[in-house]
């Protein structure tokens, strides 16, 4: 690229109010994505509290399977209604709810409070083993930053395991992820020397403690190495990015701290995740769009109040139970459960931004990053009022780089097993694995 | 047993005699009741169902049986009140369901714990991100508070922040801590100092300089040596010490000065596994072992301090006196009163009793509740910390923490929620309390608002945090369909909690266990839902139609004031009046479980590890020497800095947990 071409970018970029990031930025797709066939890259979001039982269900369906029409809670969705799956009767055998569901959406496994112990890794997780020497960071974990009571709880926070005892940090601040993305530590202490004292420090380290101390040992040293692996790739694959600042500058490094729109939050959440898979900064995502049983007050959204959870709890609709705040009532249980819905059409609309953004991105065979792409949109909660755990909602979006057949119902006569779509997404990304969690059966059906 | 004499006082690492073979209680074939569980049990609490998450194949595997002890203890509570097997289903008979209790009994509640010698395993984990904190803070001298970049900390179900079952280091962490590194030896240690914090920490990290006499080299090795003893909390080995000035020399040849060449040691350092991470070394042999005395520095500085050792304790560990009984308790005296000792209230009470959520996961919205500032939510946890760290340094009995006549206040905590007249100034001070209902844990702002719903007091709540938290004997956990009142009651605004209540519990499923933890919480309702006093309740009733007699246009609304019933009995029955009445009851009821549950927290605290079954042994120690020493909280910290699993590990391979 020349740099008159560059200087025209960015000019243009200038000029685009965005909040946080752009599309087309190719000054920063790598060398080793212009050639070949674009990687997929694969998404798990999350939402908690579930659905009113009813709102998921397509409004029109072809005799096919075909996706004519979603329902009006989903209308959101329905210029997407193509890229997408809907499947009905999806459970998970072993976890599921407000605090034993995140830790075994993906891993498909049961929880164990007392041992911190999700039973093993997550997908996603087991995809970043797989693609994570090729990109800038195996995988991002992403969260809003939850409020109230249960925002420190770990079980209702982590959806993400690199093993069955360690879950991931997540991350909340749009510019830390932002920093992550684009700065990679250079100099100082992360100087190649100094990580080589380190890493010296820590062998010899491993003939002092004993054997059940070196498992935990070996955290810092992966640790250690992702980091180092991190800056030789960015020495090697992206000098460009880094010799000129400029696209990276120009994109607005996000202001320190939480933004105070959530609405904001959450854009500034999902175009960062837009752009680090355009970047191939990474392939693998997890993103909480809230922790496990989030108290939120969503008020902002017009003719809604009261928290999140408390509206899942539709059919009290007195403000007077253990899960309310003592000062919302509501009119009726229709009036509530109205507005529980509209909480999850909100989440439908942002999830259908990110999708306008994912197919506005061209890849360098002229695909779109959606078509590249295969996300799983789900709760690990049916109906909230009822804590079901059955049917639970879920959404698988993208075309898995032709992988997937989309704009289908896929209507399961028997409850289907989540694990099933984790071993069929995974195999798509390349791992050579024919069990996962409960489930060795992968769900091929996606294929079409 | 004796503490056993050091072999090696410079490692201190001592084999007991016969320790690790004899640390399995017998228990190791089937059990003669299995069959009887198997038969009458296993079909709800067996390998193809878990109701109550209950697994009787499971948990007999897990020997001695006594590690499963509060599970044992439920069956055998359900089979002596024959609430279990249910009704329609076969049971055992007499005979044998008294084979079943009586085994059962000999096994977990009669539980021989001489027979076991384990003082567990202190896995190596990272410091807190409050540890980090103080122990930059006591390492440079200066107070940087750098964790709040973290990510965020996140607490697990088995206790306190320190437990190193939730400390994991991922590599997002690990670049925290590269930051800052480097941003401590730019913010710390600049170039030109500017102001008198950075002449300290320059002072504190520059214990030599080059000049006359004194080579650059010999500088430099002074440096070092003193540095990562600090950091590392031990002697640094000769290879540590040549790696460091390697990468000084490094430095020098690559053109830095001096004092750039040393800083580069300072953020290596602050990335090292043996700053970032507690490591004691393994034990080389099988058994128990004694730590030594570096180690045991550590514990002792973690414990009390949630910081690193002073120069005073490293100078015992490198003298190897630390370990020596009286030497022990002098230390442990000397470090309580040290401002430092503060965590114990901070961090220490704050997770065991909950209060240091308050300003976090408890607040107030703003706009709605203007008078709930943050300098008041700081009051509040200040409060109870102080108040709690006053308990320490004074010796008090333990029953002082539900049972006292002062607290801690400043004027906004005073005038704000006490209707206290005379507190002058935003500083915290100690008040002696004319309120009878108002001293001790229970009657603190702090508490008793993370124990209510938001706006709104729950009996339930406090019934159960006095019962789990201040007791330790949790009520079982409420079956998946309870939770909330139907909407009839709910509907029934004029109604107080206790009476809708009492309708909800007049469904046997709930009435069982709320009829142990609600009437303690009801004693507590004259305090509101930030714990200021009240009356009377008031309801705030709809107005549907105009014919009501009390219609007010404009409002639609119109307040119903009723007599709050104070009254509340415990569990065993005792009943009583109010919050002072409550105190009277738990000190003279339930003191038992005061005193262990206060022992428990403190002993797990201590270890940062949840507690084991074999841990009871050094519990009942401890209750012992309580019982002769008036229940005084000193009592409490010298034992359990004496005790046999604060002294002493185990080899993690052959022990009796994991």
């Amino acid at each position: 690229m020349t740099l008159s071409k560059r200087i025209a970018r960015r000019t243009i970029l200038r000029s685009i109010g965005a909040s946080v990031a752009l599309p087309f930025l190719d000054a920063m797709v790598p060398a080793a994505l212009s050639a070949a066939k674009p990687p997929k890259r694969l998404a798990y979001l999350y939402f908690p509290n579930g659905i009113p039982r009813g709102t998921w269900q397509p409004g029109e369906v072809g005799s096919d399977g075909r996706l004519l029409r979603l329902n009006k809670w989903m209308r959101p969705l329905e210029p997407f209604k193509s890229d997408i799956i809907v499947p009905r009767n999806i459970w998970t055998p072993l976890g599921n709810g407000h605090v034993y569901g995140p830790p075994t959406w993906l891993t498909g496994q049961d929880y164990d409070r007392h041992a911190v112990n999700a039973g093993g890794p997550s997908a996603d997780q087991l995809a970043a083993r797989s693609t994570g020497s090729e990109t800038l960071l195996p995988s991002l974990e992403l969260s809003l930053k939850g409020e109230g009571f249960m925002s420190n709880s770990l079980p209702r926070n982590h959806i993400s395991w690199a093993a069955a005892n360690r879950p991931m940090a997540r991350e909340v601040e749009p510019r830390a992820i932002f920093d992550r993305v684009f700065r990679p530590p250079l100099g100082g202490a992360s100087d190649r020397s100094v990580l080589d004292m380190v890493l010296s420090e820590a062998r010899a380290l491993r003939s002092r403690v004993g054997m059940s101390d070196k498992s935990r040992l070996d955290q810092y040293f992966e640790s250690i190495r992702a980091l180092e692996k991190r800056i030789e790739f960015s020495e090697r694959q992206s000098v460009e990015m880094r010799a000129d600042r400029a696209p990276t500058d120009t994109l607005a490094r996000p202001s320190p701290g939480i933004p105070a729109d959530h609405k904001e939050y959450m854009r500034q959440m999902m175009d960062l995740m837009v752009l680090a898979f355009q970047s191939d900064a990474t392939r693998v995502v997890t993103f909480m769009l809230d922790h496990g049983q989030s108290n939120r007050y969503f008020n902002f959204i017009s003719k809604v109040r009261g928290t999140w959870h408390a509206l899942s709890h539709y059919k009290n609709a007195s403000g007077q139970t253990s899960d309310d705040d003592g000062q919302t009532s509501w009119d009726s249980i229709e009036q509530k459960r109205e507005m529980y819905a509209a909480v999850q059409r909100w989440h439908h609309e942002q999830v259908a931004y990110l999708l306008g953004r994912m197919k506005a991105v061209r890849e360098p065979d002229g695909t779109s990053l959606l078509d590249n792409s295969m996300m799983v949109y789900g709760s690990t909660l049916g109906d909230g009022n009822e804590h079901d755990k059955h049917d639970l909602p879920t959404l698988i979006l993208g075309r898995g780089g032709g992988s997937i057949k989309p704009g289908r119902l896929l209507d399961y006569a028997e409850p289907m097993n989540l694990a099933n779509i984790h071993l069929a997404l995974l195999q798509r990304m390349g791992l050579r694995i024919d069990k996962f969690g409960t489930s060795d059966r992968p769900a091929d059906e996606l294929a079409g | 047993m004796g503490i056993p004499q050091l072999a090696r006082p410079s490692l201190g690492l001592l084999l007991l005699a016969g320790g690790g073979s004899q640390m399995q209680a017998g228990e190791g074939g089937a059990l003669e009741v299995e069959p009887i569980l198997e038969m009458y049990c296993f079909g709800c609490h067996g390998p193809e169902a878990q109701q109550s998450g209950i697994n009787f194949a499971g948990l007999l595997t897990q020997r001695p049986l006594v590690k499963s002890r509060q599970t044992w203890a439920r069956a055998i509570r359900a089979l002596v009140s024959e609430s279990m097997p249910p009704e329609g289903v076969p049971g055992p008979s007499e005979e044998e369901r008294k084979t079943l209790v009586d085994h059962l009994d000999r096994a977990v509640n009669q539980f021989d714990y001489s027979t076991v010698d384990d003082p567990g395993y202190e896995p190596l984990r990272r410091l807190t991100h409050t540890e980090y904190d103080n122990t930059i803070r006591d390492l440079i001298g200066v107070d940087l508070r750098l964790a709040s970049q973290f990510t965020s900390e996140m607490t697990g179900e088995t206790g306190f922040d320190n437990s190193a079952t939730t400390l994991y280091l991922q590599s997002s962490l690990m670049e925290r801590y590269i930051t800052a590194a480097e941003r401590l030896v730019e913010d710390a240690l600049p170039d030109v100092p500017a102001a008198p914090a950075h002449r300290k920490a320059l002072d504190t990290v520059f214990v030599a300089r080059p000049g006359p006499g004194l080579t650059e080299d010999q500088a430099v090795k002074r440096i070092v040596r003193r540095f990562l003893l600090r950091a590392f909390r031990r002697p640094a080995t000769q290879p540590e010490i040549d790696r460091a000035i390697s990468k000084y020399r490094t430095g020098r040849a690559s053109g830095l000065t001096f004092e750039q060449a040393v800083k580069g040691i300072v953020s290596a350092t602050l990335i090292s596994p043996n700053f970032l991470l507690r490591i004691e070394a393994a034990p080389t042999t099988d058994g128990v072992w004694q730590i030594n005395d570096w180690e045991l520095a550590s514990r002792l500085s973690y414990f009390l301090w949630a910081s690193m050792p002073d120069d005073d304790l490293f100078d015992l560990a490198a003298r190897g006196r630390l370990h020596e009984s009286n030497e022990l308790t002098s230390q442990l005296l000397r470090m309580l009163a040290d401002q430092k000792a503060d965590s114990l209230g901070t961090e220490m009470a704050a997770q065991w009793l909950g209060f240091g959520r308050v300003g976090k996961t408890v607040r107030m919205g703003p706009i709605d509740f203007p008078w709930c500032t943050d300098s008041l939510m700081d009051a509040m946890r200040a409060e109870s910390s102080m108040f709690f760290v006053s308990l320490l340094r004074e010796n008090a009995p333990i029953s002082r923490l539900v049972d006292a006549d002062y607290t801690y206040v400043n004027n906004e905590l005073a005038e704000t929620l006490y209707e206290m007249q005379g507190i002058h100034g935003s500083h915290m001070r100690r008040v002696a309390l004319d309120d009878v209902n108002r001293g001790g844990i229970l009657g603190h702002g702090s508490t008793l608002a993370i124990t209510s719903n938001y706006n709104r007091t729950s009996p339930v709540k406090r019934g159960h945090w006095i019962l789990e938290t201040v007791l330790g004997t949790p009520p079982p956990p409420p079956p998946p369909d309870a939770g909330s009142f139907d909407q009839e009651i709910t509907n029934e605004k004029q109604l107080t909690f206790r009476e809708k209540l009492a309708m909800h519990s007049q469904n046997q499923s709930c009435r069982s266990c709320h009829a142990q933890i609600d009437p303690l919480g009801f004693s507590l309702e004259n305090f509101d839902y930030f714990g200021r006093w009240r009356d009377t309740y008031s309801f705030r009733i709809r107005i549907k139609k105009p014919e009501d007699i009390n219609y007010d246009p404009p409002s639609n609304f119109r307040w119903v004031r009723r007599e709050i019933d104070a009254s509340g009995t415990l569990p065993e029955g005792a009943s009583f009046e109010g919050p002072r009445g409550l105190r009277k009851a738990l000190v003279e009821n339930r003191h038992d479980d005061l005193v262990r549950q206060t022992v428990s927290k403190t002993l797990a605290y201590a270890l940062g590890r949840p507690l084991e079954y074999f841990d009871e042994k050094a519990i009942r120690t401890i209750i012992t020497a309580l019982e002769g020493d008036d229940f005084r909280f000193q009592t409490l910290l010298r034992e359990v800095v004496h005790s046999y699993p604060f002294l002493r590990k185990r080899h993690p391979d052959n022990g009796a947990s994991q």
